[in-house]
């Protein structure tokens, strides 16, 4: 006979979570046979195959080995005992130009890298040639920016360990160990 | 069979990861992607799909059941409707990737499958996830005009959302009560050790909180960097990486040029057809001997750029009655250009009946150039930028 818990114990979820993923399993089914029906089914199917896949199979693997680049260079080879909290700002003062710069070239590489010139061209009358100059004007206004905010933090760090051993009258401190500035590790 | 590699939890190092981080970004991207479905769905409802040849997914069945016909009113609607769906759509770029980066280890878990229902949730996944970077890929790639995939841009971009859609809901409806108790620290007994957590965490380069920051700073930065052609004017300039802004991107943008459209410059010889209870002709120099009317409104394309612009020329509805249509119950408007999929549309009785619903003649006083749309353009308040037909030479009023 029929039991709910028998249900439970088989399947491993409540009745409305069944529910819940068998209609959602037919929505996502109804619109997949649109694109069967579709002229091109199978490149739609190879494009949608390659998202599922493009980000934790081929875009990961090459930003974790570029991230483990940066932090070694940084801040060398991993040791035991962590990494200061200056050449962690270090690492991130780097790391997030390096990633806005990269997420731009990859949103817009068609107009960056001209690919999409022609069609571009019949449809807006003009040419793309000006984008790489953007990008570039924006990779440089990042890390310009990136490294204001991190030479200001610096100069107030600096500044606050001189006043803090004037009055304490203890030595003055090596910057890694100069008390924290405000904000996080971030610009 | 023991775990390895990527398998075994001790391989991810990142002290960053965790149940609240996820969290965060999860209930960053709830509402954000909440705004761009529905943008999304009304940009669709836009072009008035019921009407002939307006629908650019046809066969679309039950999914083009609208209640509604798209208003005429505010005018800058459809400028406000794209514009979010868009600028938002480009912030959630890093936004997604960072949240699919939180939860990688997860893809990796062991044993794989637990139970028939933990089955069928990652199946989910497949739809949530190859759904969502679907949409951002066709999207980013649509608007930078790069056709690379040689499908249809409308069908792909329709039905993935649909796809997409089912993963989210899904998605939503399993795990918001799960971030809702991470991020409110209301950690319960059941909700079990931070399964998204480093075991065996490396150095650390940042922190959570800081991660979580530079997920959603680069989001801000690429909208910023993006967001000045959908607001057009001096701030156009500022739009760096947008396919429609930055400095020297022109103001007023063309979306589809004459040379593409194999329009050329018409001579006196053009004239308006006019198709009601009879059928009329009118030179240019009659239409713009008619009363003319004026009105400052956007022209907004589906791609998220637009720009404000003053236009002169006659309201339909007029046009109308001069063939004895008082209230034409639609218009079916037709270009010049013999090719293309915007070389028509069919207006609603609405937007006939709208008193700034123009056949422009002019724009910013001066006569049309030829990119956009001389000798005579239709301007619809509110409507998709491709439903403003160009080089109009036909308008059949329907009874």
């Amino acid at each position: 006979m029929f039991s709910l818990r028998a249900l439970k114990a088989r399947y491993g979820g409540s009745p409305a979570h069944l529910l819940l993923l068998v209609a959602a399993a037919a929505l996502a089914g109804f619109a997949v046979l649109h694109w069967l029906h579709a002229p091109t089914p199978v490149r739609l199917l190879v494009w949608f195959g390659a998202a599922v896949i493009g980000h934790d199979l081929i875009a990961f693997p090459i930003y974790a080995g570029l991230d483990r680049l940066l932090v070694r260079a940084v801040a060398g080879a991993p040791g035991g005992d962590g990494i200061s909290r200056w050449r962690r700002a270090a690492i991130n003062h780097v790391r997030a130009p390096v990633l806005v710069s990269g997420l731009l070239l990859l949103m817009w590489y068609p107009l960056i890298l001209k690919r999409s010139d022609g069609v571009y061209f019949q449809r807006s009358g003009q040419h793309q040639d000006r984008y790489l100059g953007n990008w570039l004007l924006a990779v440089a206004l990042l890390f310009g920016a990136s490294l204001v905010i991190f030479a200001g933090r610096l100069a107030l760090a600096a500044g606050r360990s001189r006043s803090a051993s004037r009055q304490l009258q203890t030595p003055p401190r090596e910057p890694t160990e100069a008390p924290p500035g405000p904000g996080s590790n971030l610009p | 069979m023991t775990p390895s590699g990527p398998f075994r939890a001790e391989f991810w190092k990142s002290s960053a990861r965790g149940r609240r981080v996820t969290a965060a970004l999860g209930l960053i991207l709830l509402p954000a992607l909440t705004i761009v479905i529905v943008t999304g769905l009304l940009s669709y409802a836009a072009y008035n799909p019921r009407l002939a040849g307006n629908d650019s997914t046809p066969d679309a069945g039950i999914l083009r059941f609208y209640l509604f016909d798209w208003p005429v009113t505010p005018s800058w609607l459809y400028q406000l409707n794209q514009g979010l769906h868009v600028i938002i759509g480009v912030a959630l770029v890093p936004i997604v990737l960072g949240k699919l980066w939180s939860v990688l280890p997860k893809l990796f878990e062991w044993p794989p499958l637990r139970s028939p229902a933990h089955a069928l949730e990652r199946l989910s996944l497949l739809a949530l996830v190859g759904g969502i970077l679907f949409e951002l890929v066709t999207g980013l790639l649509n608007i930078s005009n790069d056709y690379v995939f040689g499908f249809s841009f409308y069908t792909a971009h329709f039905y993935g959302a649909i796809v997409f859609i089912a993963g989210f809901v899904v998605h939503v409806s399993l795990k918001l009560p799960l971030a809702w108790r991470a991020v409110r620290r209301r950690e319960k007994p059941d909700d079990g050790p931070d399964t998204l957590a480093s075991a065996a965490p490396g150095p650390r380069t940042i922190s959570r909180r800081g991660a979580v920051g530079l997920v959603g700073g680069s989001g801000l930065v690429v909208a910023g960097l993006y967001a000045g052609q959908t607001l057009g004017g001096s701030l156009r300039a500022t739009a760096l990486l947008a396919p429609r802004g930055g400095p020297g991107a022109p103001d007023f943008p063309i979306n589809r040029t004459a040379l593409a459209a194999h329009v050329a410059k018409s001579g006196v010889e053009w004239e308006l057809v006019l198709v009601g209870q009879q059928t009329i002709r009118l030179s240019r120099a009659q239409l713009l001997a008619m009363p003319q009317v004026t009105a400052s409104l956007p022209i907004a394309c589906v791609e998220g750029w637009s720009s404000q612009r003053n236009w002169t020329g006659v309201p339909l509805r007029t046009l109308g009655r001069l063939v004895g249509m008082t209230d034409p119950v639609g218009a079916y408007v037709e270009s010049l250009e013999k090719r293309g999929a915007y070389r028509h549309v069919s207006l609603s009785r609405r937007q006939v009946g709208a008193a700034h619903t123009l056949l422009a003649l002019k724009v910013e006083g001066q006569d049309l150039s030829l990119d956009h749309g001389y000798p005579a353009r239709m301007i619809i308040p509110a409507a998709p930028g491709v439903h403003n037909t160009k080089w109009v030479s036909k308008v059949t009023f329907d009874v």
